[in-house]
């Protein structure tokens, strides 16, 4: 199971921000870490665990899309525990 | 490996608040870092100078600013605006969030649907959606616009606020010399002798070009400076001679020194009858006017006496036979400089165009040290509105929209089917905000503005005519993009938060011709967006429904931008920088450049250099050459071989420029029985435009925290107020009320009262005229007639 790590940029509206972390809080391959302050934006770490590498991106690109996320950058994904690798990744 | 990957995440996050680089890579050979302080070139954000800063960024913000002493500009010195432009960045209210106006209320809205309500706005009729500009706008911002207004809608109603301060310029340049932009550049100002500023304040508008007259002075220099105000300035605290007009009285002082030098066989004979024509006004009249011959112009100039022109001017005719004696001694360099004086001014083509004439029959013109020189107010008037053509009768490189010819060579370069450019000028800005406030069923065939990087609603004219009554009509829609709160935005329908500065890539051109690239630096606030970005992005909403305008020939995208033969899509902010934009505009852009002998070089050599003056050629060495000296044969490499002066885009056809007769006329108001005092506006040194960016600087504001009533103390004592006491200014077109200051930095003559216009709790445009010079369509801040009232006797000082 492909493990995502992400860091996901919010905007400064209180209440973007907590429907955003409500409803990845909601998604069961969704980890929440301690989000941080920069400027006006908050920064929060973001683990992603998904059956294959292109629902990952799919889930990726959905969080992006979320009203009140900037952007989500890809820090790194660990597929070591994926059989074949070359196959699975789209 | 979950914990791993929560490490792996935190760990940036924690490097990032720590100051590691958040931004994409890019190549800066000026970009170095010193005690974790990452440092890097940008021209000033503020004036038309182009002072070249060193910005210092740390923790992903802008935490120092400091003089480039490698910028041939400024060198090292900054004015008190450059010394805290950093802070520019950091009010507390900066825009954040796009804000849509519902039931009377600015409410947060996302970028999708900000870009379906414009999108929504231009299919509405595409005729009717009109585009308020800059000449703060990078170059590849108003690039992108005008592309978008007349390469896509193929609609001409695209016009900047530099039609409010630089278009009389652009006419007395065009109607002399059959080109815009000066002839020669800052060097002048190192070699002149004489310097004459013609209605302007460079002491507090452009204190580090002042300061290089004023150094030279210091090491002692003889530079002898000459000033012709309205008003006693800091300026004329360093004049030798003081020319303290009656507003308008520049037309004769012009004239009065034309009729000197011909009376007294003192003009360059030779430099006249080898580069130089004449030319009167026609009728009807037109820009070009008609030529006429020397005689013609002697005749004509004959009236303007030194007494004539003492009466109309109030100059003693002993001061312009001084001044006359000055221009008509060969020996002495002489350079002009001028600004908002002569260029906003129901005469101010007329003038710009004396000025030039006075230079060429003089003879003082095209050598080090001798140079009519007109001064811009903006970062980028020459660069973007005049350069690119953000006006409305213009396309980039000097082509104008009516010329088939030109419209020709545009759709070609922008590979747009032919008949995409529409022929017909569109609105100058008095015209299309006038339309704007006028009922759709009286004729307001404007419908919808989207005003960027300016504040129309403290900066228009007359305000009370042609902006406010806008706001009272329902149909008529008002989008703006900005970076704080203004007069504008409080009456916006759509407010659309923008990056500004080193908060994004850009390139700028300044007063002498002089184009400057910076890299963005730090990451905007909120969701704020680069205003290309903003155009792009709407231009690919209509794309994506459809629209044909958004379409170039082949079908494509007309911002298509594509890296290793694949579409970069740049209409989606997270990757937009994914290619520098900037760059692919410029490249663009740049063929227009030849076609006026306007060149540009390769972006990449503004990255390395502290900017170029155009044109920039390439040597056989491959290196590039800027130019210091237009139409002179020592430095303009288009001046044909063997010549010593060409003037390659004379209106005469002949390689001669044009020397004007332009004949006094009374301004279109002036005091009355009713109104008895002239009313000039203008700037302070402490705040640029209309103050929306340096008021929230802390310490500009506290050095000027708010406008003033400059007064003379015998009008003072007359009204029976006293300093900090409140007056009511009021004319046929609004009033407001003011403090008074006696006694301030400058010293209005009797009857004059003068007020800046920065602070936007005190409009002074609810008051001003919208009347405008008839060819440039620029309006005239500078005179009207005003009634003043004393309204309190509480004190309080400015």
């Amino acid at each position: 199971m492909p493990v995502s790590s992400l860091v996901v940029t919010l905007l400064p509206s209180e209440l973007l921000r907590k429907q955003i972390v409500d409803g990845l809080s909601a998604d069961a391959r969704v980890t929440l870490g301690l989000a941080q302050d920069f400027a006006a934006n908050q920064l929060v770490p973001v683990v992603l665990e998904t059956e294959t590498i292109g629902e990952a991106r799919d889930t990726a690109e959905a969080i992006a899309a979320m009203d009140g996320v900037a952007q989500v950058e890809l820090v790194g994904v660990d597929f070591s525990d994926l059989d074949d690798c070359g196959t699975q990744t789209e | 490996m979950k914990r791993a990957a929560m490490i792996a995440a935190t760990t940036v996050i924690s490097e990032r608040a720590n100051g590691a680089p958040y931004l994409p890579a890019r190549y800066s050979p000026h970009l170095r870092v010193v005690d974790g302080v990452q440092w890097d070139k940008a021209p000033c954000r503020f004036c038309g100078t182009g002072c070249h800063v060193q910005v210092g960024v740390k923790d992903g913000k802008v935490v120092a600013i400091a003089g480039d002493r490698q910028a041939e500009v400024n060198k090292g010195l900054l004015c008190v605006k450059g010394y805290h432009v950093g802070l520019a960045l950091y009010g507390k209210d900066r825009l954040t969030q796009p804000l849509l106006r519902q039931d009377g209320k600015l409410v947060p809205i996302s970028w999708k649907k900000a870009l379906d309500v414009i999108a929504d706005r231009v299919q509405k009729n595409p005729a009717g959606f009109a585009f308020y500009g800059s000449g703060q706008w990078t170059i590849p911002e108003g690039y992108a616009a005008n592309k978008f207004m007349k390469g896509g809608l193929s609609n001409n109603h695209i016009d900047p606020n530099a039609r409010l301060c630089m278009a009389s310029a652009v006419t007395g340049f065009l109607s002399t010399y059959g080109v815009d932009e000066p002839a020669g550049c800052y060097d002048d100002l190192d070699a002149c002798d004489v310097v004459v500023f013609w209605g302007n304040n460079p002491a507090e508008m452009h204190p580090v070009l002042f300061s290089r007259i004023v150094d030279r002075r210091s090491r002692g220099e003889t530079v002898r400076i000459v000033d012709i105000t309205t008003r006693t300035t800091r300026s004329s605290g360093f004049a030798d001679d003081v020319l303290l007009m009656k507003p308008q009285g520049d037309l004769a002082i012009a004239n009065g020194l034309l009729h000197l030098l011909i009376a007294r066989g003192t003009y360059d004979k030779e430099f006249v009858e080898k580069y130089c024509a004449f030319r009167g006004e026609s009728d009807p009249p037109s820009l070009n006017g008609k030529a006429i011959s020397f005689e013609d112009f002697k005749r004509e100039i004959a009236e303007y006496t030194p007494a004539y022109v003492e009466q109309l001017s109030g100059v003693p005719a002993r001061k312009i036979e001084e001044l006359a004696t000055l221009f008509g001694d060969r020996k002495l360099k002489i350079t002009s400089l001028w600004c908002m004086g002569v260029n906003q001014h129901t005469r101010g083509t007329a003038m710009n165009a004396l000025i030039h004439g006075v230079h060429l029959l003089s003879g003082h013109f095209g050598t080090p040290g001798n140079a009519p020189t007109s001064l811009t107010g903006q970062p980028s008037a020459c660069g973007t509105v005049r350069e690119v053509g953000t006006l409305s009768h213009a396309l980039p490189g000097g082509r104008v929209v009516a010329n088939e010819k030109h419209r020709r060579q545009g759709e070609d370069l922008w590979r747009v089917p032919h008949g995409r450019i529409n022929a017909k000028p569109g609105y100058h800005t008095v015209e299309l905000w006038r339309n704007f406030s006028t009922p759709t069923e009286k004729g307001g065939d404007i419908h919808t503005i989207w005003v960027q990087v300016t504040n129309p609603g403290q900066t228009l004219p007359n305000t009370n005519e042609l902006f406010y009554p806008s706001r009272k009509l329902k149909d008529k829609f008002l989008i703006v993009s900005d970076v704080y709160p203004t007069e504008t935005t409080l009456h916006a329908d759509l407010v659309l938060p923008s990056a500004m500065w080193v908060e994004k890539n850009g390139m700028v051109g300044n007063s002498e011709r002089r184009t400057q690239q910076w890299f963005k630096m730090v990451a905007p606030p909120g969701d704020a967006r680069d205003d290309c970005w903003q155009i792009i992005a709407v231009a690919r909403r209509l794309f994506d429904r459809g629209f044909a305008g958004m379409k170039d020939k082949d079908g494509k995208f007309l911002f298509a931008v594509e890296e290793n033969g694949k579409e970069v899509p740049i209409w989606d902010y997270r990757h937009y920088y994914d290619v520098n934009v900037d760059r692919s505009l410029f490249e663009e852009y740049r063929p227009w450049t030849r076609l006026k002998h306007k060149d540009l070089a390769p972006y990449d050599e503004y990255v390395r250099a502290h900017g170029l003056r155009w044109p920039v050629v390439q040597q056989p060495d491959s290196s590039w050459r800027e130019t210091k000296f237009r139409f002179s044969g020592f430095d303009d490499p288009y001046v044909a071989k063997g010549k010593t002066y060409d003037f390659y885009h004379s209106t005469s056809e002949d390689g001669r420029a044009q020397i004007w007769f332009h004949p006094y006329a009374a301004p279109p108001e002036a005091p009355d029985k009713d109104f008895p005092f002239w009313l000039c506006t203008g700037r302070v040194l402490e705040h640029w435009h209309s103050g929306s960016l340096t008021m929230r600087i802390p310490q500009l504001r506290r050095a000027m925290p708010q406008a003033y009533a400059e007064m003379h103390p015998m009008d003072a004592r007359t009204l029976g107020v006293g300093n900090g006491e409140r007056v009511r200014i009021r004319s046929r077109r609004g009033e407001l009320e003011l403090p008074v200051w006696i006694g301030g930095r400058g010293a209005p003559p009797p009857g004059t009262v003068f007020v800046p216009f920065f602070d936007e709790s005190l409009l002074i445009n609810r008051v001003t005229l919208d009347a405008h010079d008839p060819f440039s369509k620029q309006p005239d801040y500078k005179k009207c007639a005003v009634a003043l009232e004393r309204l309190s006797t509480e004190a309080g000082t400015p």
